[in-house]
């Protein structure tokens, strides 16, 4: 991978600083006074550069209109990468913590028109803002600027402000490479309010805009912004769930106990309940991110769970602020789909308890009343099909991460990308799957069959696949291979060839997976 | 504010991000890898250990360890 600066100041020293915690990073740099002109004739194109453009208002001051046209310039750059664009941003002109606007990393809060713009450019599946302006706010801008050297060297930063931007960007890197998160599970005593419910009682809590509960307040706020953004909330609390559900029903908090998708409310071991809240939710332990007030919890579910992502949580407002700074808490993009998560998942509880009525598996499906609605090429699909190849594990043949502009490149080069959407009597799963085929003289190559997790165990995979093929069959484009890579994770795909080669006389050719982003 | 050599060494040297060695007599023409941009971490880094600042005639003029000497000491 290389790191590309694109600046208007001299970022030697930060490149330098990112070196050292990055030592197998590949770095270049490129000054240029003006930057539009800059990123307009930008010709290099390796496919796995990281972009970070950085144009310091705070220090350059250029005029609103060049800003407008610096933001489209960075939009059509961005659109032609197939790779993470990192752009900064410095004019926050609002001093409302992050925290408290539910800001992720995808939102801003300044003026409207710069919103507006940098917004559109957002839209944009591998634009990510780095927020310098934050750095600035943290550090403060006396301290944050060396104006003299900068005059003369185009380099205007202090240490500490040269060390804030290479930890940024070091942290915004990992974020890229990682999983994301998709569950917080949290304590309840003293971490979603001040006090214990057992001990001292519903009306003995605090998390209230006084003194002892603003922070809880503020806590739960944040949490409760997180909902909207995909995140599920679960419990995991050592307690007696009468006293939890009191404490949530007779409180006025900004959580209710609805907003939690499962509640592990008992006195076993918090190790075994994560573990279950894992298996309940059909997600990993490294898409949990777990809160306690409690560093043993901590350190013991930590030493346990190879993989948990822990926080720890007092109720100081300073852990608050810097906790919700986290890059845990950021997701890549934020869709339609995440927006209805807890839904889905609540629905999907709904479907669990008819299941367990019906009893045979046959019977519940068609109680369930499926329908299903297949998509050729839509273009409106692909942020959520390009979504949909980085998050998928279980059910994924091949698994490959492919930014929008890759998606849009295959239809134009003849590829048919078939999307599927399912509903059923409980609600609407979205847009969950994704049959990839790459057009070839004879033979015709699956190159990828996705779903998500949601939508298996309901026989609606055989259903998508049984109609893409026939469509294909009709248009005498009868596939005879499919690609499979095998991985750690994808044993359902693995479990459901048999049946493809079964049924369909197709071939499996192993995939390999190559590095990106 | 007074400084020892060796003080002075061991913030070059973070600086240059270069093992040099430092002589009372070192300047930009004696010590190949002070260059702009190493002389721009110098700032940098002298400004952070020593909580001093410099103004644009210092950072313009400081190009040997005596004139380093003589403005911190007038610090």
């Amino acid at each position: 991978m290389t790191f590309y600066f694109i600046s208007d100041t001299v970022t030697t020293p930060i490149a330098r600083e990112l070196k050292k915690t990055l030592p197998e990073l590949s770095v270049e740099e490129r000054y240029e006074e003006d930057l539009i002109p800059a990123l307009m004739q930008w010709q290099e194109k390796p496919a796995d550069a990281v972009y970070f453009i950085h144009s310091d208002q705070y220090f350059r001051h250029k005029p609103a209109a060049w800003q407008m046209q610096f933001l489209q310039t960075v939009h059509a750059f961005a659109a032609r990468q197939t790779g993470p664009v990192l752009l900064s941003n410095q004019l926050d002109d609002s001093f409302e913590p992050r925290a408290w606007s539910g800001y992720a990393g995808r939102q801003t809060s300044m003026t409207d028109r710069y919103r507006r713009q940098l917004e559109a450019c957002l839209s944009l599946p591998n634009l990510y803002v780095v927020d310098l302006a934050e750095l600035v706010l943290n550090i403060g801008a006396a301290q944050f600027y060396q104006y003299n050297l900068g005059h003369l060297y185009q380099m205007p930063y202090t240490k500490p402000a040269v060390k804030a931007i290479a930890g940024e960007l070091q942290q915004q890197l990992h974020w890229l490479q990682a999983e994301e998160k998709k569950v917080i599970v949290l304590d309840c005593d003293n971490t979603l309010w001040k006090g214990i419910v057992g001990e001292d009682g519903v009306e003995g809590i605090a998390c209230d805009n006084n003194a002892d509960g603003i922070t809880y307040y503020h806590f739960q706020q944040f949490l409760k912004n997180r909902i909207e953004e995909g995140f599920l909330l679960c419990l995991c609390s050592k307690n007696n769930e009468a006293d939890v559900e009191a404490a949530f029903r007779k409180r006025r908090m900004p959580l209710q106990w609805e907003d939690f998708i499962v509640k592990k409310i008992n006195w076993q071991d918090k190790y075994t309940q994560l573990q279950s809240i894992a298996q309940e939710l059909n997600v990993g332990i490294n898409s949990l991110i777990f809160i306690d007030d409690n560093l043993f919890e901590l350190n013991a579910t930590s030493a346990l769970l190879p993989g948990l992502t822990t926080l720890h949580f007092t109720g100081d407002y300073k852990d608050f602020l810097h906790l919700t700074r986290s890059f845990h808490f950021r997701k890549r993009a934020i869709l339609k789909e995440d927006r209805q998560r807890t839904e889905l998942y609540r629905t999907e509880q709904d479907r669990n308890r008819l299941l367990d009525e019906t009893g045979d598996m046959g019977a519940f499906i068609d109680a369930l009343g499926i329908e299903m609605e297949i998509g050729v090429n839509d273009p409106k699909d692909l942020e959520r099909l390009s979504q949909l190849t980085g998050k998928t594990n279980q059910f994924n043949f091949n698994k490959q991460a492919y930014s929008t502009r890759e998606l849009e490149e295959m239809i134009e080069t003849g590829w048919k990308l078939f999307s599927l959407r399912v509903s059923d009597k409980f609600g609407d799963y979205g847009l969950v799957g994704l049959i990839m085929t790459r057009p070839a003289a004879e033979n015709h190559l699956i190159e990828n069959f996705l779903m998500s997790c949601r939508a298996l165990g309901k026989r609606i995979e055989e259903k998508f696949f049984r109609e893409v093929f026939s469509q294909l069959q009709t248009q005498g484009a009868a596939p005879g291979q499919i690609i499979f890579t095998p991985t750690e994770r994808n044993q359902p795909a693995q479990n459901f060839i048999t049946i493809l080669t079964n049924d369909y006389q197709l071939s499996t050719i192993a995939g390999n997976i190559p590095e990106r982003l | 504010m007074t400084i020892s050599l060796a003080q002075l060494q061991e913030i070059f040297r973070s600086a240059f991000n270069e093992d040099i060695d430092l002589l009372p007599t070192s300047s930009k023409d004696t010590l190949e890898a002070w260059d702009s941009i190493n002389h721009l971490q110098l700032i940098v880094e002298l400004e952070d250990r020593l909580g001093v600042s410099f103004t644009k005639e210092e950072i313009e003029q400081l190009d040997s360890v005596p004139k380093l000497t003589a403005m911190l000491a007038a610090k």
